[in-house]
């Protein structure tokens, strides 16, 4: 064999069964997945393999009248934009709050900075399951929180606090907040803190400093930090589980039902899909506007 | 704005000490951690009634480990842990051996790619999308579907690390074998493995600690038989808030804390270049 | 007239030491296309065994391409390396007699200063107690024996450095190359550093091939001297023949200070300097009648006096005072200046005032006549 043959073997015996672990067990599914989502549904909820159609697409935004017209269908459009929303929500709060706590971070010695990070990363490892459930023991009508309220005083019922859009948003951010942390304290952190100093010294005051001179330099992070976000939250499927009780569903919980109680494989597939595709669709806005900024932020 | 530039014995432009930044951490880390210190503080309440504390036991904790479901539940996560894991770092070893280095062939970026793809997209669509696969297969639900659909997603996680290492290595020291008469096989074995091994088993610890919190992907795939305690703990929880729940929440967040301080100490940078002089 | 080709700076080796180390029209081409860039431009040279030689050049000039051709951690675009003769281009480093020491030290960071050390025996299969007892050696020959166990993130970067020679040495490689060993050492210990090779060298026999761009360095430590520049090789010799007889502008202007002094040629030896007078040089070269050449001539071989006969003329513009030594800027024509230097000897004070004329000449023997071309 050529010495250009060995080459090409060696590589492919390293790096084949990983890669082919990968494109058997999740990205033929996947093209299953989008087979499925164009095929009937039988009566068990299954699919019909030998009927192509599109009814489970149509399905999300119409539903068939008894006369067989179709009639639009808030109820799915409903759920999505609520994911979108809720997802946008978890976003916008996480920036919000991580922005200052990087920023302080950022401007630590080294020593405390290599201890917040580790503080930060860890409860990502954590088992999320938990840490949602731990927020179901707060929230609940005797849960903690409305227990310190009532024994306070201050209210005389029990607030709603669980099972609702209000809890599944508590629950997205605490999930997901460490994410939005990490990039932009990895920017700031290459931010030399002498350019603040010359800001000042060129008369610009705190606002104008933070406008001018560290957003500009932040904002690869910033930017990484949202779609590190974003994406996730908008596929969530244990927190609106958790603490949705059935009654705030997002796309992933949905998609989840089609498996369950609702079985409708090829309407789980559509939405999967669209999920896909949302998914998708972001992050190839974002490495394209990007992608050298990722680069280097790795 | 007015300046004062002896508040805080620091000057403004002294962006340490900005108002505002040490309270929006203070606030952050209060907010991260008292859910789960809450956890494992009412984990050891004597009360059933979880919110109303009477005095400390350990008696959920004993109930958990004598429950017969919750062992078993314990017992499977750790099987398809260890077992995914040990399976997902050796693939991915192999694979970031060769993907590190600075030569490009064809498809290159493409196959970085996939290998990030599991952990880019929501886990609940290749889990429904396998599921579909493995019944369209006639293949049973168990165990084995569920380790799995495990392999694939613990892949990235051991991949990524460990390809970081091997990017940071020293190419020099390699050459320096070469010249040194060691030949391909021994500078592996003598030289790049050594050096490896840290960053594999670090890996291997994050991949573990992946598997064993997995929720949705075992949810799915899994049979009768394969409850892992994530599983028990979500129908225990879909059922009600019991005290052995809380018991049982707080040893896995325990669990996931020791191994991920593990995983870092393993990880560490031993690149410290020089002693004193 | 020197032109400076590869071959003519070469002395016929078979007059000379065997040879340990050969290159013969090496060409190295990185990257293709547009993008091509020529590392190594058809270069020949013959090492000998036992010599200390020196590569020097600044960066991007090729010396470490050519140190790394001649390790086999590059391949030649054309051309091959020879090592007693035979042919190296088809043996991957790790079957070649030659060993590295790299800028950065490149140690094993899992092993110990003495594990570093063995691990070419090692490697070559050699038993336990001729590895144990080498290590012992090398150790001592660089001072080292202390440290033997320390893991090597514990040493200073001076004793990483000895370690780095003491691994590439235990295996008795028959080349040892250097690829700017000492460019991370502060000063003093890169002194020390330079003295310490120098002995290594004579004392081992081995022939050490040393790569800088640093020319104290090269002078100091050298046998022969290759001056490189732009992936050729432009003047091969001694230190004192690389100082004293430049034969190529660049390597005039890349050693030392030099004065650039353009002239007319008169016939054998005599060169005119417009408006100035004439000047002879003892070199054999032949620059036909009527032709122009640059003269090269150091600072401190310019003797400067009163102005009188047989003494060409000058005006002192600038004196700068050096400690050791005083430089003066005389002023020969509009645009042609001289820098002459003269040590601060009290027994022979000359003092030149800015402005004063003077009157200066320079020994046959110091002057060199190099091209007109401004490569």
């Amino acid at each position: 064999m050529t010495r250009a043959g060995k080459n090409i073997l060696f590589r492919a015996l390293l790096i084949g069964p990983a890669l082919l672990a990968i494109t058997v067990f999740m990205i033929i599914p996947l093209g299953l997945m989008a087979y499925i989502s164009f095929r009937g549904r039988d009566y068990s909820g299954g699919v019909l393999w030998d009927q192509f159609t599109a009814e489970a697409y149509v399905r999300l935004f119409f539903e068939s009248e008894l006369d067989g017209t179709l009639a639009l269908n808030f109820n799915y459009m409903y759920i999505i934009l609520r994911s979108v929303w809720l997802s946008f929500l978890t976003m916008v709060i996480s920036l919000a709050v991580g922005l200052p706590v990087a920023m302080f971070m950022a401007t630590r010695d080294a020593k405390w900075k290599a201890v917040l990070v580790f503080m930060v990363t860890l409860p990502f490892w954590t088992n999320l399951l938990v840490r949602n459930y731990a927020w179901i023991l707060l929230l609940r009508d005797h849960g903690i929180i409305n227990s310190a309220l009532l024994w306070l005083g201050i209210i005389s019922e029990p607030l709603p606090l669980l099972h609702n859009s209000f809890a599944v948003a508590v629950g997205l951010t605490y999930s997901f907040l460490p994410f939005m942390v990490l990039p932009i304290y990895a920017s700031l952190e290459k931010i030399d803190l002498r350019l603040v100093e010359a800001s000042f010294d060129l008369y610009a005051n705190r606002w104008q400093t933070i406008k001018r001179v560290i957003l500009p330099l932040a904002f690869p992070g910033i930017v990484a930090g949202c779609v590190l976000v974003f994406v996730p939250a908008l596929g969530a499927y244990i927190t609106p589980e958790l603490l949705g009780g059935g009654k705030t569903l997002m796309i992933g919980n949905l998609i989840g039902f089609q498996f369950g109680a609702a079985r409708n494989w090829p309407f789980g597939a559509a939405l999967g899909m669209f999920l896909l595709a949302l998914v998708l669709t972001s992050l190839w806005l974002y490495a394209r506007r990007y992608r050298g900024d990722l680069e280097r932020l790795q | 704005m007015k300046i004062n530039p002896f508040r805080n014995r620091a000057f403004p432009g002294d962006a340490r000490h900005w108002p505002g930044l040490f309270t929006a951490t203070a606030a952050f880390f209060a907010y991260v951690y008292l859910p789960i210190l809450i956890l494992i503080a009412l984990s050891f309440n004597e009360n059933r009634t979880v919110t109303i504390w009477t005095g400390f036991s350990l008696d959920w904790y004993r109930m958990a480990f004598s429950n017969r479901d919750i062992v078993s539940a314990a017992t499977n996560s750790l099987i398809i842990a260890s077992v995914a894991s040990v399976s997902a770092t050796t693939l991915a070893t192999l694979a970031a051996l060769r993907m590190a280095s600075n030569d490009r062939f064809l498809g290159k970026t493409g196959i970085n790619a996939v290998f990030a793809l599991p952990i880019t997209v929501p886990e609940i669509v290749p889990a429904v999308a396998t599921l579909m696969f493995f019944a369209s297969l006639g293949f049973t639900f168990g165990l084995g579907t569920v380790i799995i659909g495990h392999i694939v997603f613990c892949i990235p996680f051991a991949y990524l690390p460990i390809r970081a290492r091997l990017e940071g290595m020293d190419p020099k020291i390699g050459e320096a074998a070469a010249d040194l008469y060691a030949n391909p096989v021994q500078a592996f074995w003598r030289v790049t493995l050594p050096q490896l091994v840290p960053g594999v088993l670090s890996g291997l610890v994050l991949a573990f600690i992946i598997s064993l919190d997995d929720f949705v992907t075992t949810f799915f795939l899994g049979g009768a038989g394969s409850t892992t305690l994530p599983i028990y703990i979500f129908g225990l929880v879909r059922t009600g808030v019991t005290p052995e729940v809380n018991a049982i929440s707080s040893l896995m967040l325990l669990l996931s804390l020791s191994l991920v301080s593990l995983s870092l100490f393993l990880g560490r940078d031993q690149n410290r270049k020089t002693g004193p002089d | 007239m020197n032109t400076s080709t590869p071959s003519s700076t070469q002395e016929p080796s078979s007059t000379q030491a065997p040879c340990a180390v050969s290159a013969r029209s090496l060409s190295k081409v990185f990257g293709s296309g547009s993008n091509a860039f020529k590392a190594l431009d058809n270069v020949s040279v013959d090492i000998r065994e036992n010599e200390f030689f020196t590569l020097l050049g600044p960066s991007g000039c090729g010396k470490t391409t050519l140190l790394r051709l001649i390790a086999g951690f590059e391949q030649p675009t054309s051309g091959e390396v020879l090592l007693d003769g035979e042919d190296l281009s088809a043996k991957p480093p790790y079957q070649r007699p030659v060993n590295t020491v790299f800028q950065n030290y490149a140690l094993f960071p899992h092993m110990t200063v003495a594990e570093n050390i063995s691990f070419g025996l090692e490697m070559l299969g050699r038993p336990k107690d001729q590895i144990k007892s080498v290590t012992a050696n090398m150790l001592r020959l660089v001072q080292l024996e202390a440290m033997a166990d320390r893991r090597i993130t514990q040493i200073s970067g001076g004793q990483q450095q000895r370690v780095a020679l003491a691994r590439a040495l235990a295996p008795q490689p028959k080349v040892l190359l250097l690829d700017e060993p000492l460019s991370a050492l502060d000063l003093q210990l890169r002194k020390e550093m330079q003295l310490e090779l120098k002995r290594l060298q004579t004392d081992t026999g081995i022939t050490f091939v040393f790569v800088t761009h640093d020319q104290d360095e090269a002078l100091t430590m050298s046998d022969r001297i290759a001056v490189m520049n732009g992936g050729k090789i432009l003047q091969i010799g001694t230190p004192r023949e690389i100082y004293d007889k430049p034969q190529h502008r660049f390597v005039a202007g890349f050693i030392g200070e030099i004065n650039l002094v353009p002239v007319e040629a008169m016939g054998a030896h005599d060169y005119a300097i417009a408006g100035v007078g004439s000047l002879r040089s003892d070199e054999a070269s032949v620059v036909p009648k009527g032709d122009h050449a640059v003269l090269a001539i150091r600072p401190e071989r310019i003797a400067l006096s009163a102005p009188g006969p047989g003494k060409l003329p000058g005006v002192v513009t600038n004196v700068v005072y050096h400690g050791t030594d005083t430089i003066f800027h005389i002023r020969l024509a509009d645009g042609l200046e001289l820098r002459a230097r003269s040590q601060n000897n009290t027994a022979r004070i000359q003092s030149f005032a800015k402005g004063d004329q003077i009157g200066w000449t320079v020994d046959a023997a110091s002057v060199s006549v190099l091209a007109d071309d401004p490569s």
